[in-house]
């Protein structure tokens, strides 16, 4: 009797202190899981299938001042939604917007060219790829975010695999790009890995989750009409917008720990350039088949590799190099400017800049953003659907800046000194 | 009984400054001093609500698609006008890479500058490009057919001055792709008609009249 008076007494004065704790309710699951609805159009449901949190957590302006020329700036971080990214069955089919293009479906089998002296078995490939340059992020805050530097211009496609000779072709790749054989050599495999370990390093210390542990959202609800009320509760990537709204904590990227640690594997990251982490994949757009999802990542990379190269050698100004990799810090030489530094200008780069980009699928499931050649259970680990026409990704491109110096796309570029 | 007080007194000690540390009591709240502004500034929630309304106000799936049709018209053809004039049978020469600007390591190490000339990779290649000018459809088919017959069915074609698409209907089983200006640059093509071999380190550039692919000559 005398315990349980004790313990009685114990809670009711501990219950009485947790009262000032705050509690914070989210609602993680969804009415969508109710009902199997066919997944919809990703692009007429922007705010239910874009990671709108990633605003938050990488765009930082620092005090740290620099110049480009004798225009003073602030050390920048931001992240832009730029881009498109679409793997399909069929060609010139744009699930994006669910718009199927009369295309010939036998040319979309290609058998893999072999060597003179033998070599792999010939696969099938019956993939194609798509870039798709819709600057959303730049189009939804236009003005309010000037500063930024954020995409603009009219939607484009500036890549097709249909149309591109050398997508299925890895021989032809290879004439055209060859430093690119870099990664058929043993040392380029075992960079591979190495590039694999950083791509899951880097992606923990920013705090990506995994896709085997968060909620699966569906691309849509089970109306045609978009609630932006309920899309709070369907997609519990957007709660944690309101929750950063509210002031409340998330990871930040600007603690000691973290920033050396991005240093590390970031700069293992793009000195590997050819490689994409655990797809090793870079040119053509040959897998297996059987992940689609992580497949995607592999595709992005070997479009990457492309229109980098084409951007800088066509008057193309879609991708540029526009992160420092922490060039000046792993170089040991802080004084002497890079000569590709892009805090003043984005530069042109001729290849594939790996952790530059941020990869979020969109359909056929919603999920959480992921470096580009993250394992693949980490990415499309319970994303799959049977009968899905392809798989779309949302593309994210951050940039390193002086803010306020900066040369946005479309002015003159000015230099460091 | 001194056992049980202490225990209590250790208890009730812990929950008081649990509930101490998580809410202070005996401060005094001062109110409120001075002008107070409202917060102008929009919520960033507000603001990306508003924005993918009127994003989807702006481009509806109507208009996205037109502009998604009249991309891919663009993508699926590429106008030259590098015509051959003459037949020209070239011997076979190696195949040298020329660096077209300064490739750099994430360092900013220079590691080809431009105009570093390379040998390009000894690749052994099955298939041929072979360069159509697709101006005249029937001219186009006369050269499609003379192609295919000259590499023995092997040939990938790369395709000027006609959409593609056309093609792609004419002869279902035939690899059609847009040229583009990167081919003709990497290989040194000069012009179309004409076939592109590979072999090891060596290309081999065939040019051919396109008077000869007129309707009625072969």
């Amino acid at each position: 009797m005398k315990i349980f008076l004790i313990l009685l007494i114990s809670l009711q004065l501990f219950g009485a202190a947790t009262e000032a704790l705050p509690v914070i309710e989210r609602d993680e699951t969804s009415s969508a899981f109710k009902e199997h609805a066919t997944p919809k159009v990703p692009v007429l449901r922007l705010f239910e299938t874009v990671a709108w949190y990633l605003i938050m957590t990488e765009i930082e302006i620092t005090l740290d001042a620099g110049q480009c020329g004798l225009i003073p700036g602030f050390r920048t971080s931001s992240i832009d939604l730029f881009m498109i990214n679409e793997r399909v069955n069929k060609p010139l089919h744009f699930p994006f917007i669910d718009l199927s293009m009369d295309a010939n479906p036998i040319k979309a089998n290609t058998s893999r060219e072999t060597g003179a002296n033998g070599g792999d078995t010939p696969k099938v490939q019956n993939t194609n790829s798509h870039a798709i340059y819709m600057p959303i992020l730049g189009i939804i805050f236009k003005k309010q975010l000037d500063f930024l530097c954020l995409s603009n211009g009219e939607i484009a496609l500036p890549y097709l695999s249909e149309f591109d000779l050398t997508y299925k072709h890895d021989y032809m790749y290879m004439k055209m790009i060859p430093h690119m054989l870099a990664m058929f050599t043993p040392s380029g495999i075992m960079t591979g890995l190495l590039d694999q370990l950083a791509t899951m390093g880097s992606e923990t210390v920013r705090g990506f989750k995994s896709e085997n542990s968060t909620p699966m959202v569906q691309s849509t609800g089970a109306s045609d009409s978009i609630d932006y009320e309920n899309a709070i509760n369907q997609n519990s990537l957007n709660i944690m917008v309101q929750g950063t709204a509210a002031g409340e904590d998330y990871n930040s990227t600007t603690s000691k720990f973290t920033k050396a640690s991005l240093k590390v594997f970031d700069s293992i990251r793009n000195g590997i350039y050819f490689a994409s982490g655990a797809e090793m994949s870079p040119i053509g757009g040959y897998q297996d088949g059987n992940d689609p999802v992580a497949e995607s990542h592999a595709d992005f990379h070997a479009v990457g590799n492309i229109l980098h190269g084409a951007s800088a050698l066509l008057p193309i100004a879609v991708f540029k190099k526009t992160t420092e990799f922490h060039m000046k810090e792993m170089s040991g030489n802080e004084n002497t400017p890079s000569i590709i530094s892009s805090m003043c200008a984005p530069k042109d780069f001729p290849m594939m800049i790996p952790s530059q980009y941020v990869m979020q699928l969109s359909y056929p499931w919603v999920g959480s953003p992921h470096e580009l050649g993250q394992i693949p259970v980490a990415v499309s680990t319970g994303k799959g659907f049977p009968g899905a026409k392809g798989v779309v990704n949302y593309v994210w491109s951050r940039r390193e800046f002086y803010a306020f110096a900066y040369a946005c796309p479309g002015q003159n570029a000015r230099e460091n000194d | 009984m001194k056992n049980l007080l202490i225990l209590m007194l250790v208890t009730v000690c812990y929950a008081e400054t649990f509930r101490q540390y998580t809410s202070p009591r005996g401060y005094v709240d001062f109110g409120v001093h001075g002008k107070t502004y409202d917060i102008t500034e929009q919520s960033i929630y507000d603001v990306i609500i508003k924005g993918a309304k009127e994003f989807e106000k702006e481009y509806p799936k109507e208009r996205l698609k037109k502009i998604v049709e009249s991309e891919v018209g663009k993508r699926a053809i590429f106008n030259s006008k590098n015509i051959c004039k003459d037949d020209s049978i070239k011997n076979w020469e190696t195949d040298y890479y020329t660096y077209e600007m300064d490739y750099s390591n994430p360092l900013g190490r220079v590691i080809f500058k431009k105009g570093d000339r390379v040998v390009a990779p000894k690749v052994d290649v099955l298939r041929q490009v072979c360069f159509v000018d697709g101006a005249n459809l029937i001219s186009a088919k006369n050269q499609i057919d003379f192609m295919q017959n000259a590499t023995k069915g092997q040939c990938v074609f790369a395709v000027i001055n006609r959409d593609v698409r056309d093609l792609w209907k004419m002869y279902p089983s035939y690899e059609f792709y847009p040229s583009n200006k990167m081919l003709f640059d990497r290989f040194g093509v000069k012009c179309a008609p004409s076939i592109l071999s590979m072999k090891d380190t060596k290309i081999k550039k065939d040019y051919f009249s396109l008077e000869k692919f007129k309707e009625g000559v072969k």
